[in-house]
């Protein structure tokens, strides 16, 4: 059977790591300072996958963003998936040749098929991750594009039917609510959309403990979950939580 | 004499992926851009990431078809298939048309069927299945974890050459071996030190 998966989100914003709260970015180090707190090396081996966002705000910072995916691709033997401000095939490209397995895109789902179906066609759905930020708004789930700024004028059923028929091969779906807040992940979600996915879930936002990946992941609909909380996890938190979880019975891969 | 190892480098795939995963075992690579240098190599790897179709349109753009044929002929060097490089060297898939494949090796892709809950593609860490020994399994268990992504596979079935198989909806082919063509549905790059120890035994062949 297959297994569950932990991903481990890194945010990479101007030039440094930073922490997301509700979309509000704060500035905590650079490379050096993740090896010395995280010892990644380390750490990657406790994680199944990897994802590295660049979502710089003042300039795209496409360069160093390409010099960091290869410096953390050299030592890390789980899939990386890359992605933020995704705009042509070449930038896919690049990504696949600086580390990266799979690319993760989320405005360009909603403003650009041609793009999408271009990636679809040279490098498969199963390389292309479906980014979905959303808030719930009146008891309603809305889309938000463009770093959280654009509110799509869609509901989020029509709009996991859509990107599912563009190709998308695995959605990551974020809540921009619980992003960073420790307290929780949003599970009510997934009910709302279940029906109309057969693709792999990955869930994001709102986790601080083990309990709280343990409380999404046995939902069988969930097949990942995610956290880019870099103080929740700090030291060997993620070892601690992969530890945690596999004692709870979660299908988890043992190496 | 050092083995040469080259990663056929036809625009498809995690090139980098699998030459950090060998500089970390200390095995020097090269990438192979050029169809003339394949005859220079010990071990060829053909990686793969993405559609069949396009890779052997990209294939045969570089001419690579014929010297790749010549290269396995000669049974004292190995050819490595790494994913899309597992389906690559059967006879067709079907993935989104009808395609042509090398046809070294005697199966076929298609789709996987569709089962309700079993989302496609097949992502993740699953268990692949041993049912042979063979030195290249040194150190890996019977039954050990390995990293996929794919949504077409190739039938498992009872096979000399079929050594491993894992299960998602059905039996799938994950380690295929004849003579001197190794080819894998997972990624040993991305597979922990599972990986990295299946890759280590094949290249100390």
């Amino acid at each position: 059977m297959l297994k569950k998966r932990i991903i481990f989100t890194l945010l990479f914003c101007d030039n440094y790591f930073v922490l997301s709260r509700n979309f509000n970015l704060q500035k905590v180090g650079d490379l050096q300072w993740l090896e010395k707190n995280y010892n990644f090396k380390e750490t990657a081996k406790f994680i199944d996958e990897l994802i590295i966002l660049n979502i710089s705000r003042k300039n795209n910072y496409k360069k160093e963003f390409i010099n960091i995916l290869k410096k953390i691709s050299a030592n890390v033997f789980v899939p990386i998936s890359a992605g933020g401000g995704i705009d042509s095939i070449e930038m896919v490209s690049e990504l696949m040749n600086s580390g990266a397995d799979k690319v993760i895109v989320n405005s360009a789902l909603a403003n650009d098929n041609k793009l999408i179906s271009k990636i679809v066609k040279t490098y498969g759905s199963q390389s292309l991750v479906g980014s979905i930020d959303y808030l719930k708004i009146n008891n309603l789930y809305k889309i938000m594009i463009a770093n959280g700024k654009i509110q799509l004028n869609t509901t989020l059923s029509q709009y996991i039917e859509k990107i599912v028929k563009m190709g998308v091969g695995e959605i990551y779906l974020n809540s921009i609510e619980r992003d960073g807040t420790g307290q929780g992940m949003d599970l009510t979600i997934i009910n709302k959309i279940k029906k109309y996915l057969n693709i792999p879930i990955i869930l994001a936002g709102g986790a601080g403990n083990a309990q709280h990946f343990y409380d999404a992941i046995k939902n069988n609909k969930i097949n990942a979950v995610a956290t880019a909380n870099l103080y929740n996890f700090v030291g060997d938190g993620l070892k601690k939580s992969r530890s945690i979880l596999i004692n709870k019975k979660v299908d988890l891969p043992v190496w | 004499m050092k083995a040469k190892v080259g990663i056929l480098d036809y625009g498809m795939g995690n090139i980098l992926s699998i030459i950090n995963a060998l500089n970390y075992l200390n095995i020097k690579s090269e990438k192979i851009t050029n169809y003339k240098k394949i005859d220079k190599f010990d071990f060829i790897i053909l990686p793969g990431v993405g559609a069949f179709g396009e890779a052997m349109k990209n294939l045969k753009k570089k001419n690579f078809i014929e010297p790749l044929s010549n290269y396995v002929n000669n049974k004292n060097r190995y050819l490595v298939g790494i994913c899309l490089g597992l389906q690559l060297i059967g006879q067709f898939s079907s993935e989104i048309s009808y395609n042509k494949g090398l046809a070294f090796a005697d199966f076929e892709t298609k789709k996987f069927t569709v089962k309700k809950n079993f989302p496609i593609p097949h992502v993740g860490f699953n268990k692949v299945i041993f049912e042979k020994k063979n030195d290249l399994l040194k150190g890996i268990d019977d039954e050990s974890y390995f990293y996929f992504t794919h949504s077409y596979r190739i039938k498992y079935r009872k096979n000399n050459f079929f050594l491993g198989y894992t299960n998602y909806i059905e039996n799938f082919l994950s380690l295929y071996v004849k003579e001197n063509i190794i080819a894998m549905q997972f990624h040993p790059e991305k597979s922990q030190i599972n990986g990295l120890n299946l890759l280590k035994n094949i290249f100390k062949l």
